[in-house]
């Protein structure tokens, strides 16, 4: 009854019930890796609330105050505005501690996310025409949200990620030609600006918020207008969409896993202590901790800068300084190679039709092979930047376990990649042979559409 | 549609989940009303959002119609003719600046010079770079003092001590701290000794010259300093020669010089840029 | 599909690294223990009888060991109590483990090793006399480039390791900060003596370093205080598999 008056009340207003109509019985595909896009966006979510209710609390500000609170081993200590207001958060404010813990935790489920559902894209084929454009929109999605991670975790101004922020002034500095005004127009001065942590602050809370969201909505229009890819299977074709409706059973379940979402970000900030920033004592010029690393979705640059060897390019008095390899090298081709790859494919396979329906990664052994061995890649220079950690722990020289690591990054990619080549290919070619020798009519042969 | 076990006891677990979620909120406003306590309240934010998460997928999956149902995909091609209206359209508003050539240049200078004018602003988010990456606070004359702002005398270091130090009356200042080190006095094999100050006291800055971090760990009896972002080591009695990691410059050595009370006071500045490497930094 | 394959392994992750990230000791780096040498019988001369050998029967040194003139009773006191001497071989940097000596053995040989020369004597501490922030700032800037700031202990290059303070009691500290690297014989920690603490600094930095003994941890399960890389295993290792299981469940396969 009242629904009709209500749904009678807007149309009047905005002619939106044919809309409303479409959209309720509107049918999403529903495999369970189509989710991880869907965890991604509540994990932005779960940190825009969280955040909000942080920023009302922090304090950007460099200006110095001696810490009266209650954690007593810091009281009488004079500390940075922004880190006395991160302990009054963690210890004065009821629910403080869980909103930080939740809001340090989402980022890393963010990033995670975003990670396995790139994958997903990645090996089903899904940034194949017409959906190269949410492709870019994706990965401008994850490079800003990996900024925003590193602007968000040096804000309290601890020790520990404090080097994050020497280590983003130094790769910024180390740019060839544009480094010294780059830096000096970013942090307003020399590396010690008092202005940064405003900056960064700003960019953290609203810049890139705001570029996120905006980036949100495109993708998710670009969906909506191109209706989701699907897997083959019987009754699926290129021209159709086979799966549950929106109303009530995806709208259900879509909202079941928002829930789930934050019932793991809830658990992990309440029971996992994460960033115990009063431990980690408040940043000065000084102080240096060790182990330094940075948080998990930067392991790979971090291990990228242990690993790299010491070489410099100098002459006539310019160098290009040994970071700029590992700290801006690696980072800008890893996001060239993201961006052209759907371009670089089709090219590649002279294949530049539509594609609605979806390819297993046996299908295309070498794209699957490629991106098993990146991952690879990235993956051994995410455990190396754990390098001076495993040598504590095992007692072994630091400078073996960074050797091996070195020869790690340039073997295992190539070994795994290859294997995987040899054992999606055979499977293919198994799967191949039993089908033609089968029956002669099968929905969707491997490599073929329709 | 579904039959059989799952969908009769469906509906009690579902019920029950939404229970149990209720429940956790209530027990989220027990333990906040109590005063708070952090594993509490993400137990029970956990099942607030848990039951609800668990009683809605099952709501969903196991007695919600779920299909399979099938929906037609429009081609995204729109037909040719729809095309080339789209191109007649243009062309027709085209025409005006076809036709009124000079309007269209002198409309493209107008934006081209306001779009540099809007980085105008841009440039005042920094200042040049000018001499600040070449020039440290340290000079002639200027005595050395630790973070409490107590200056050093140079008999005071105990062989090993490693001490890090700051310009007087700016221990807060980033990029002139150094580090002082006392080495053993047969192991020093090179760098410049500091004019007037025992071969023995050293001070490098603590800016380590790969990505810039804080060079504070230091081993008397290798006599190498340390830093613990990536692994770069520096022979201090060497003038800070790198011999491990990925460093590819040495630390800049301070020169010293003792003056008449005792103290250590610098004899000028680092005699090249501290920190990290950066495009023009063999040209001063 | 192949999906259901996937169904099993990611069971199998999230089980194995709950079980690994829940049994890892409570502090990343807990001293570690070898196997205790053999208790010395009641011999009236320990010394004479295990450790002339390597530094002479009047502590003169030999080509096996070091002299022991002037290390001081500190460090005789610090290396017999903690185990690291007497050594279980030359070739390795001593490691703490049982004390191979009763507390009355230890007494006469402190203080025989304590006349030879004028070296640190066993100092008399009271960390409660320190001041607990003065304490974390002078740990912040003095050793938790080695220590790490929350305690456990980190790699330092070239071979050595700085060893975790959990588990460490105070008289350790004090003296180990007294005698420095040399007398610990790892070589690689500077000697914190009074030039350059002076006493109340020197017993705050005591008093944080107890305090690291039980840090607040009020956030939760302190993964061992490895910082971002426990957070990073949490995440990869339970929370990205317990979410796809969810999907799993909520998801179809097909």
């Amino acid at each position: 009854m009242i629904a009709r008056r209500v749904v009678r009340w807007l149309d009047d207003r905005l002619a939106a019930a044919p809309f409303a109509h479409t959209t309720l019985n509107r049918v999403f595909p529903d495999h369970f890796s189509f989710l991880l896009g869907e965890v991604a966006l509540y994990c932005f979510i779960v940190l825009l609330a969280t955040g909000t209710f942080l920023a009302m609390f922090f304090e950007p500000s460099v200006s110095e105050v001696v810490y009266q609170g209650s954690y007593e081993p810091l009281r009488g200590v004079t500390m940075s505005r922004a880190y006395a207001s991160v302990l009054d958060i963690s210890f004065e404010v009821r629910l403080g501690l869980l909103i930080r813990q939740m809001h340090h935790w989402a980022s890393l489920l963010f990033a995670g996310s975003i990670l396995l559902h790139l994958a997903r894209i990645f090996f089903t084929g899904a940034f194949r025409r017409p959906r190269e454009i949410n492709w870019l929109v994706g990965v401008g999605l994850l490079v800003l949200g990996l900024f925003n991670g590193w602007a968000g975790y040096l804000l309290p101004g601890d020790t520990l990620h404090g080097t994050g922020l020497r280590l983003g002034y130094a790769i910024a500095l180390s740019v060839p030609v544009i480094g010294p005004w780059l830096v000096f127009l970013l942090f307003g001065g020399e590396y010690q600006s008092p202005q940064i942590l405003s900056r960064l602050f700003v960019a953290h809370v609203y810049i890139v918020p705001l570029m996120i969201l905006g980036l949100i909505s495109v993708h998710m229009a670009i969906l909506w207008r191109q209706k989701h890819t699907q897997f083959r299977g019987p009754g699926r074709t290129q021209t159709n969409v086979v799966g549950e409706k929106m109303w009530p059973a995806y709208a259900a379940k879509a909202g079941g896993l928002f829930f789930a979402v934050v019932a793991v970000v809830g658990l992990l900030g309440g029971l996992v202590q994460i960033s115990p920033v009063w431990l980690y004592l408040p940043d000065t010029p000084a102080a240096v901790t060790s182990p330094a690393q940075p948080d998990w979705y930067f392991g790979w640059l971090d291990g990228a800068l242990r690993v790299f060897p010491a070489w410099e390019i100098q002459a006539f008095g310019f160098e290009i300084p040994a970071v700029f390899f590992p700290g801006v090298l690696l980072p800008t081709l890893s996001v060239l190679l993201l961006v052209m790859w759907p371009f670089l494919e089709a090219r590649f396979s002279k294949d530049t039709g539509p594609h609605h329906l979806l390819e297993r990664p046996r299908d295309r052994p070498l794209r699957s092979a490629i991106g098993v061995g990146l991952i690879t890649f990235y993956g051994v220079l995410l455990a190396a930047a754990g390098n001076d950690v495993y040598a504590r722990t095992f007692s072994v020289p630091v400078l073996q376990v960074t050797n091996v690591f070195r020869v790690l990054t340039l073997v295992l990619p190539v070994v795994i990649g290859f294997a995987t080549f040899r054992m999606l290919r055979s499977l293919r070619d198994r799967e191949i042979s039993r089908m033609s020798e089968g029956a002669v009519a099968v929905a969707g042969g491997a490599g073929s559409d329709d | 549609m579904k039959g059989g076990p799952a969908e009769e006891r469906a509906p009690r677990l579902i019920a029950l989940s939404f229970l149990v979620s209720a429940l956790g909120s209530a027990g989220l406003g027990i333990v906040y009303l109590a005063g708070g306590h952090t594993q509490a309240e993400g137990l029970m934010v956990g099942i607030a959002f848990g039951g609800l998460a668990f009683g809605l997928v099952a709501w969903s999956k196991y007695l919600m119609p779920n299909g399979p149902f099938v929906e037609e995909r429009d081609s995204l091609s729109s037909e040719d003719h729809e095309r080339e209206k789209v191109a007649a359209d243009f062309a027709r508003g085209g025409r005006q600046i076809g036709r009124r050539r000079f309007l269209g240049w002198s409309l493209a200078a107008a934006m081209g010079a306001l779009g540099v004018a809007m980085l105008f602003p841009v440039r005042s988010l920094g200042s040049r770079p000018g001499r600040d990456l070449f020039e440290t606070a340290w000079a002639d004359g200027i005595r050395l003092v630790t973070s409490d702002g107590e200056p050093v005398r140079a008999d005071e270091l105990a062989v090993g001590t490693l001490l890090s130090v700051f310009p007087e009356g700016r221990t807060n200042d980033a990029d002139a701290q150094a580090v002082l080190v006392r080495l053993r006095i047969d192991r020093r094999t090179g760098g410049r000794p500091g004019a007037q100050a025992p071969e023995e006291l050293v001070a490098y800055s603590k800016i380590c010259t790969h990505a810039g971090c804080l060079v504070g760990l230091y081993d008397p009896r290798s006599q190498n300093l340390l830093c613990p972002c990536h692994q770069g080591a520096f022979d201090a009695a060497d003038g800070a020669r790198p011999i491990a990691g990925p460093v590819t410059r040495r630390l800049p050595e301070l020169p010293l010089r003792v003056d008449g009370q005792g103290f250590l006071r610098a004899a000028g500045d680092f005699p090249e840029p501290v920190g990290v490497g950066f495009w023009n930094r063999g040209r001063s | 599909m192949f999906c259901r394959g996937l169904l099993y392994p990611v069971w199998a992750w999230f089980a194995l690294s709950s079980l690994l990230l829940a049994s890892s000791p409570a502090h990343a780096g807990t001293a570690t223990t070898n196997q205790s040498p053999q208790q010395a019988a009641q011999a009236p001369q320990p010394y004479l009888r295990d450790c002339a050998w390597c530094h002479g029967p009047a502590g003169e040194g030999t080509n096996r060991g070091p002299t022991l003139r002037d290390v001081g009773a500190a460090s005789a006191d610090f290396n017999l109590r903690t185990g690291r001497m007497p050594i279980d071989s030359a070739d390795e940097p001593p490691r703490r483990s049982e004390p191979a000596y009763s507390a009355g053995e230890i007494e006469q040989m402190v203080a025989f090793i304590g006349s030879l020369g004028s070296g640190p004597e066993i100092p008399s501490i009271d960390p409660q006399r320190g001041d607990l922030g003065l304490g974390a700032e002078l740990y912040r800037d003095n050793c938790a480039a080695c220590h790490s700031v929350t305690g456990v202990g980190g790699a330092v290059p070239q071979g050595n390791i700085a060893p975790t303070l959990v588990g460490v009691s105070s008289l350790d500290v004090a003296e180990a900060m007294l005698i420095g690297g040399e007398g610990t014989f790892t070589g690689s920690m500077p000697v914190f003596g009074p030039d350059v603490f002076d006493d109340h600094e020197f017993h705050s930095v005591l008093r944080y370093v107890e305090y690291l003994q039980s840090p607040e941890h009020r956030g939760g399960a302190p993964l061992g205080r490895t910082g971002p890389v426990g957070e990073g295993m949490v995440l990869l290792g339970m929370a990205l598999p317990a979410l796809l299981l969810f999907m799993f469940w909520a998801g179809s396969r097909k």
